[in-house]
Order: structure tokens, then sequence, then C-alpha cells
């Protein structure tokens, strides 16, 4: 058992059309500790869900294709094994919820059915007694009282859903958990019991979690670890502290300063200039150059290198590359 | 100085199967000109039901609107269409809003086109430019389809076409909920920017209340079709006193590491105000409820210059 | 590096440049992307090809046909395929080619001339249907009526009715394909009608006929455009099997479906007569149901995959 539940090396992602190659990601690696939250944090474009996707091996091919990369899960070269090795890994290890509860739900099946069959899928040999009891399990386990066990996906509001669909990700127990934007399509009130909901969970059976999210607000809630995303890389990393209180980079300045503070008053927002460039053709240099308010020369051209502004709190940035090779 | 836009005990019902649904529920406000209305709420509150009965698009059940003194509740066909010269409406979602077979300057030229208010092509020609400038999207987009744009863009798009009649009051349904946060500050800017320029009075629905406190002069909370809070924006963030106010203000996830406030986590779902009973409709999910509660419906009351509050045991 | 992996990387960047170059310009237009969708399709691609082929033959038919369509010839009766008449001659020596191809003028011709008629009239009916709430119930009443009338069956007892002819049997194919496009029409239109762009042009204050026209009709001519390549081939169809019955064109016209109706007593021993007007009938509608597929795929991609 290593210590880390997920080790990613160097992973690239394109999507090659008739037409243009999309950069969806561009060689981006990080680790994951057990029981720890990692928040991606990035706007429409930044390569969060196909990272994700890939991480499943789940990438549409074609137009996908993992070009470059590794990725260790539970120390096990998940790039390297066959298609069917993976199925047996993903419900089981590694599991996924949806942005969108309604469509993550099969209409015409009790949701009770839908988690059974989960349970039973990974459990050959369970007798149906057996996955009931268990599919019940979850069900309570989430909040949902048993007794809507045999209740269809439509008798349930946003809310229920999403916790439904938490309850068939969790059904065998997964040590890594990917949540693609999981509240978004919940109201406020709503997102704050499902958060609430998965942080307990989370404790209660030592899940590692992926959380992918635009709202900052969430990543402050549910993560321990942060990893900024921008047009397919990894800008900023680090723990939840380092990235909010001692944030680096231009584009998290930015996108922290985007949004209303609810205690202080501005006139005006500070918005990022400009718009995400188009992942079919990435600006040379630093991908955020053509928006940063400090750009130089030197960020027009060439690779930028990562640099260790302090123990675990990655910048990849040109402003700090130098700083941190003088300390 | 009179209000521009009144709305007195305004009502909006509609039959379903399963009953009368109370979408929007004796809804009473007046604003000034220039100033904003931010309406809060969760989905099925009413908030966007409300903003449609303003401008017509819906016919109001009971209730009267006022626009500069003047009923407007019952117009014929021929004044209404007049009376949509005042009033524009800015749309939630910038793929759904605009029709995907025009061009960019035909989408935002429509109103132009519709009133017939310039005679030559030039003069039309002209303004539609000038509206572009206005919302910043560049000259070059004049003749694309909105499927080549990005969502912000889009957006912009829909915000000039609210803009051609040059109205003095616009409904902006969720403007920036389907943008990104750093898209979301430059459309957000741009319309405060033409609110000073032109004096437009914004009624700005919205489930984000970051977004709502920073735009708002006035905040109004709704909860099921009615409204239970309604005051000044800070006096709303600072010392709001209805517990659903205190529940949803607490909900919202903060960028920051330390939180100083109390989680409250409110039990149970939302439902819709189908034939709602006579008590407070926050009751079945108030930690404060009572029987009272149940059996009385609060009514709005001013408890304090410019602040009022519809609850029995307020915080 | 070693020298092996440098060779590698070589090769891989001479891949990635010939990739690129093989890559196309994007198409800016949204025609342009259908047409690229569409053009991925090769059976529906065909199948343009072919219904193009078609129609020049058509208006050419004329100019190459070998001999007249009624040109007689009693020392040459019932011939099999051969040199001199390619696909034969029929029991009063007539050239079955030369008879083909007129006969695709009158095909084609039915065929298009129905479908502009009663898509014409369909749509209009479906969209004042589904805009206007109050003509809803009565309008798809009537049309579910006639819809509910086997469309042969329908077309056959109004050919009947107002006697045999190119006109009448037109006017029976039209009456009875309407519903399809009213109801497809109607469908359509309830979408778009509640979409926010519909609720902006109302909020400015545009007109009823303003929106239809410039909103919901444009937006739902794709489906129709499906409809009606698929209705054309429904229509040459039914007009040959109108004509087959007696009920239709009238013979010395070389319609496709009465040239199967004279052939019919001959089929045993020259079966050609029969299966030369069938396979010409065979392949324009499985041309035009490809091409009907095509466009669907084209139109929406999200119906495939």
């Amino acid at each position: 058992m290593s210590e880390n539940i997920l080790e990613v090396q160097d992973l690239v992602v394109r999507y090659d059309t008739d037409f243009e190659s999309v950069h969806a990601v561009n060689g981006i690696s990080f680790h994951l500790e057990r029981k720890q939250t990692l928040g991606l944090v990035g706007e429409t474009g930044a390569g969060k869900t196909t990272t994700a996707m890939a991480l499943m091996r789940l990438i549409p091919s074609p137009p996908g294709r993992i070009i470059n990369g590794q990725i260790l899960l539970d120390g096990q070269d998940i790039m390297t094994i066959s298609e069917k090795e993976m199925r047996q890994i993903r419900g089981r290890k590694i599991s996924m919820i949806f942005q969108d509860p309604m469509t993550a739900l099969n209409p015409v099946l009790p949701v009770g059915d839908q988690i059974m069959e989960v349970v039973q899928l990974h459990n050959k040999g369970m007798s149906k007694a057996e996955a009931t009891r268990q599919a019940m399990r979850m069900l309570e386990m989430v909040g949902i009282t048993a007794e809507r066990f045999k209740e269809y996906p439509h008798q349930f509001s946003g809310g229920m859903k999403q916790r439904v669909v938490i309850a068939i990700a969790l059904a065998c127990s997964p040590e890594l958990l990917i949540a693609d934007e999981p509240t978004t399509a919940l109201d406020v009130t709503i997102q704050a019991q499902v958060l609430d909901m998965m942080r307990k969970l989370k404790d209660e059976l030592g899940t590692s979690m992926i959380l992918i999210t635009h709202d900052l607000g969430v990543v402050a809630e549910a993560c321990d670890v942060v990893a900024i995303m921008y047009a397919g890389e990894i800008v900023e990393y680090g723990t939840l502290e380092q990235i909010i209180e001692r944030k680096k980079h231009p584009y998290t300045i930015g996108l922290f300063d985007s949004i209303p503070d609810l205690d202080t008053d501005v006139h005006r927002l500070k918005a990022i200039s400009g718009l995400m460039p188009d992942p079919s053709n990435l600006p040379e240099g630093c991908k955020f150059h053509p928006r940063c308010p400090f750009c130089t020369e030197a960020c027009k051209t060439g690779e930028v290198p990562v640099a260790e502004v302090e123990p675990g709190h990655l910048v990849k940035c040109l402003q700090f590359a130098e700083r941190g090779q003088e300390a | 100085m009179s209000a521009l836009l009144e709305a007195r005990h305004l009502k909006k019902y509609f039959s379903t199967a399963k009953g009368t649904l109370h979408a929007v529920d004796d809804v009473t406000f007046s604003l000034d000109a220039g100033k904003t209305l931010g309406v809060v709420g969760e989905s099925g509150c009413g908030k966007s039901t409300l903003g449609r009965v303003l401008i017509h698009l819906l016919k109001p059940t009971g209730g009267q609107i006022f626009f500069e003194g003047e009923d407007i509740t019952n117009l014929k066909k021929a004044e209404l269409k007049k009376n949509r010269v005042n009033m524009q409406m800015i749309f939630q979602d910038p793929f759904s809003s605009i029709n995907p077979r025009m061009t960019i300057s035909s989408i935002i030229g429509e109103p132009l086109r519709v009133h017939k208010i310039y005679k030559s092509k030039e003069d039309y020609r002209h303004a539609v430019e000038e509206l572009m400038d206005t919302v910043g999207l560049a000259k070059r987009l004049e003749n694309v389809y909105p499927h080549e744009l990005d969502g912000g863009r889009r957006q912009r798009v829909g915000i000039a076409r609210a803009l051609a009649l040059n109205p003095k009051f616009i409904v902006c349904d969720e403007p920036v909920s389907a943008l990104d946060v750093s898209i979301q500050a430059q459309v957000l800017n741009l319309m405060q920017d033409l609110q000073e320029a032109r004096g437009l009075s914004y009624m700005f629905i919205t489930h984000d209340l970051s977004v709502v406190r920073h735009i708002s002069d006035e905040i109004c909370v709704m909860y099921l079709g009615t409204v239970v809070e309604k005051a000044e924006a800070k006096t709303l963030f600072t010392s709001h006193r209805h517990p659903y106010t205190h529940a949803l203000l607490s909900a919202i996830p903060q960028p920051k590491v330390k939180k100083d406030t109390q989680r409250i986590i409110l039990k149970g779902e939302l439902t819709s105000p189908i034939n709602p009973g006579p008590g407070c409709r926050f009751a079945p999910r108030c930690i404060h409820a009572t029987k009272e509660c149940f059996e009385r419906a609060p009514e709005l009351q001013e408890v304090e210059p410019n602040h009022f509050l519809a609850c029995h045991h307020p915080e | 590096m070693t020298a092996s992996s440098k060779t590698m990387d070589q090769k891989m960047a001479a891949a990635e440049a010939k990739r690129k170059k093989r890559m196309k310009k994007k198409p800016t237009t949204m025609a342009g992307e259908t047409w690229h969708r569409f053009k991925k399709n090769k059976l529906a691609y065909i199948g343009m090809w072919y219904l193009i082929a078609m129609v020049v033959i058509a208006i050419l038919a004329p100019v190459i046909a070998p001999y007249g369509m009624d040109d007689q010839n009693a020392d040459a009766i019932l011939l099999t395929p051969n040199a001199d008449h390619w696909f034969g001659t029929d029991n009063f020596g007539r050239d079955i080619l030369s008879r083909i191809l007129y006969g695709s003028r009158i095909s084609l011709m039915v065929g298009f001339a129905t479908v502009v008629f009663s898509m014409t009239i369909g749509v209009v009916l479906g969209a004042l249907a589904a805009y206007y709430q109050k003509l809803d119930n009565v309008m798809m009443r009537i049309v579910d009526i006639i819809g509910g009338i086997p469309q042969m069956l329908l077309a056959m007892a109004i050919a009947a009715s107002l006697g045999s002819g190119l006109r009448n049997m037109m006017i029976a194919v039209i009456i009875s394909t309407i519903p399809q496009y009213a109801r497809i029409t109607r469908s359509s239109v309830l979408t778009i009608k509640e979409s926010e762009y519909v609720e902006a042009a109302k909020s400015i204050g545009a007109s009823d006929g303003h929106i239809i026209f410039q909103h919901i009709l444009p937006n739902v001519m794709s489906p129709i455009i499906v409809q009606s390549t698929l209705g054309v081939a429904n229509a040459i169809m039914a007009s040959a099997t109108l004509s087959f019955m007696g009920l239709g064109i009238q013979p010395p016209s070389p319609e496709w479906g009465a040239m199967l109706a004279a052939g019919r007593v001959y089929l045993r021993d020259y079966p050609h007569m029969c299966i030369i007007p069938g396979v010409a009938l065979l392949l324009i509608s499985y041309a035009l149901n490809v091409l009907g597929d095509g466009f669907r795929d084209a139109f929406d991609p999200r119906l495939k995959n």
C-alpha cells in the first residue's frame, strides 16, 4: 500500500478532429494523499473534466487520445492494464459523480435497484437479500430513508437525486471518488446540505476525493489541497491555506478578485481582461500571458518552469522561477 | 420623488394538474430611477415569474403595476407595444436567449426594426454599430453567428439588444450565472457602467448572494412566492431578521480559510407553492416555528425605516 | 538521450507534421459544418449524386433517349435487353430505356411538386396550431382524422372519386401526406415557442407574424427538410402505386408504375418489362431515403453516437 492514493505524471490529452487539435490537458502532474480532498479549480475549457475522464480512462476515442503520462492508482499503473482490468477498477477503486443528477440516473428503474445493480456487479455471488440490505444501508447513509427504496428518480428533488448518485458512487466503497461539479446544479441551502453530508461520509469511509469545481467558495468548504488549472495546465498548486492566504499566480489572484466579497465594499470588480484562450490555438510561452497584468517579453516565448515558493506550494510563473532558484 | 416602477399586491397563479400554483403571491415593492433592486431566492421561489409579469411577458392574476405613476397593468395591444420601449429584459442563458440563425448585428438591431425607429438604412446601421461598441463587441463580429461566440460575448449581445430601445428599466434574470467567474466580473462591470451612464434601473434576479450584494441598492428575499424580507443591501447582510434570510446567507460558501459565522443547515427540501396553506410558507423548515406560524401567515411590515419583514418570530 | 530515442522523436515529429498538413480548414458557417458532416456519410453522398444524375437525365430525356417514348416497332416486340435496346422492348416494340428516361420526368415532377404543396400546407397548419393554442384542438383533430386513414387507402379513395389523371393523382397524394408535415411542424414549433429568444422577441414588442417567420420557422426547418426528402420518395411510390392500379396516369404515358402494370401480364416469359421499372423505382426511393437519413444526421449531430 503506497502512501499516495494517486500519482499523475506529465499527463497530456488531446482531441484530434478533422479541422484542429484541441490541446485539452498539457502535461499536468500532481499527487493525492490518502483521505485527502484535492480541488481541481478552473473555468470552462481549463481541462478539469478531461483530467477526470483520463483518470477514469474514459476519454472518448476518437477523437480523444492520452498522448503521454503515467497514472498510478494505489501504486498500480492504470495506463498499461487492459480494458477488462480497468472495468474491475472502476466503481470498486475509483468512482465518479457527475454534475447533472438528472441524467446520471435511469428514469425507468427504482433508485434502490440502481444502487443494488452496482453492488451486485462488483460483488459476484452476493445474495439478492444481502445486496438489498447493502443498498438500503447506502440510502440511509446519504440521508434518505430506506422506505424510498422503491421510488423512481422523478419522485426525488434535485438535491435528493444527487444524494442517490452519491450513494451509487460510494456503493462499493471506492478508495478514490471523483466529483465533477457535484453541487453546481443545486440551490444554495441544498448545496450546503450536500457538501456537509459529503464531508461526513468522507471522514467515515476514509475515501480520498478529487473535487472539480469553478466555485472557490466550495473549494474553501471542502478541500485540503487545491490545484488551479488554466488552459490545460496546473498554474498553482498548494494546500488550501497556501492558495487562499498566500496565492501567487496572477491568474489565481485575478480569479479571487473577480468574485464580489461579502464583507468588503468595492465599487467595481477587478475583472481579468480578455477571454479564455482557444484550446486549439494556445498562445506561445505562458498560456496566460495575453491576459496577465505582469506580462514581460520573457513570458511570451519558451517553457515556463514550475517553482516551489514554499514547501508544497508550486507556481508556474516566470516571476517566481528566478526567485525560486535563488532560494 | 415618485418611484419609477411600483408593484402593488402583485399575484400570478398558474393552474396545474395538482392544483393552483401560487408562483407570485401578493408582492409589493417600488423602485426608484437609477437604482437596482436585487431579488434573491432559490429555485421555485417565483423570482423569474415576478420579472416576467413586470415586463408583460405574463399577465398578472391580480394586483397592479405602475410605471412613472401610470397604471400599466392592463394595456391594449398598441399601448403595450409603446410601453415595451421603456422596459426590457436580459435573459439568463446566453445560449438559448439568442436566435442561432440570425447574425449578431441583426439580433441587436431587431428591436430597432420592430419599432421602425430609423427610416434610413444608414442611421440604422450606425445605431447598431454604436450599440455593439457600447457593450464592447468588436465591429468584425457584425456578421458572425452566435455559435461562434463564447458565453460572455453572447451575453453582451443580449445586453445590447435590451439597450437598443433605450429603456429606463431592465429586468436582469440571472444574467451572469451561466458565465465563468472571470467573465462574470467583466459583465457585471459593464452593467454597472451602463447604469451610471444611462441612469438605468435594474431589477436583478439571482440566486448568487455575493453578486446581488455587490450590485444592488436594495434586496428582496423571496421564498415560495412571497417576499419574506426586504431591506437595503448592507442592512440585509448585517442585520437580517428573518430565519430564512439567515439560513440562506450562512449557506453561501466563502473562499476563506477561517469562518466566523455559524452555518445553519436547513432541514428538508424546497417544495412548490401549490395550494399553499394559511400559514407561513417557511414554517415547515423553520427552527423557530410555532403553532401560530402554521395557522396565520405573517404580513410584510416595516420593522425599521426601509426594512420590511414578514415573520412572527424575528431573530 | 540515446540515438534510438532521438530517431523515435523525429519520427513522431514527422508524423505530427503530416497530420497537421492533412488537417483541413475549419468551416466558419453553420451550413459549412453541416455540409462537412453530411459528406462524411458516404451512402447519403452517393444518394445525393444519384438523385442529381436522375434530375439531369429527366431534363435531358428528349436529347439522350435513343428512341421516342411512343415509337412502336412491330418487328421488335418483347425483345430482351440487347445492343440496340439496352433495356429491351415491350409488347408494342417500344424501347424500354427511352420510356424509363421519359418516365423519370413524370416521377420526379410528381414527387417534388406534391411535396412542395403538401409541405407548405402542412407547415402552415402545424405552425398555426402550435402557436395559437385555441386553434390547436380543432386543427389537430382534423389532421388526426386524415392521418388515421391509411395513406394509400385515402389516396385511392380521392383518386377514384376525382377520376384518374396526373392532376387528380397529385391532389390525392398531397392531401394524404399533409398530416405528416403538420404533425412534425407542430411538435417542433411547440419546443421553439418556449425558448428564451422567442420570449426576448415578445419583450421587444414583435408581432406574432414576425416571431413566427423570423424566429420559429427558420429553427424548425431541419426536421421538415428531412421529412420532405423522405416525402419525395413516398410521393413517387404513392403515384406509381396509383398508376399501377389504373387510378393514376393512363397509358401510353411512360409512368413507371403504369409500365409495371403493363408488364404484369408478361411477367412469366418477359420479366424484364417489370424488373426494369421496378428497379428504377427502387433505386430512386432508396437514394432519397439515404439522403434523408444523411440530412438528419448532418443537421443534428447529437442524434448520432
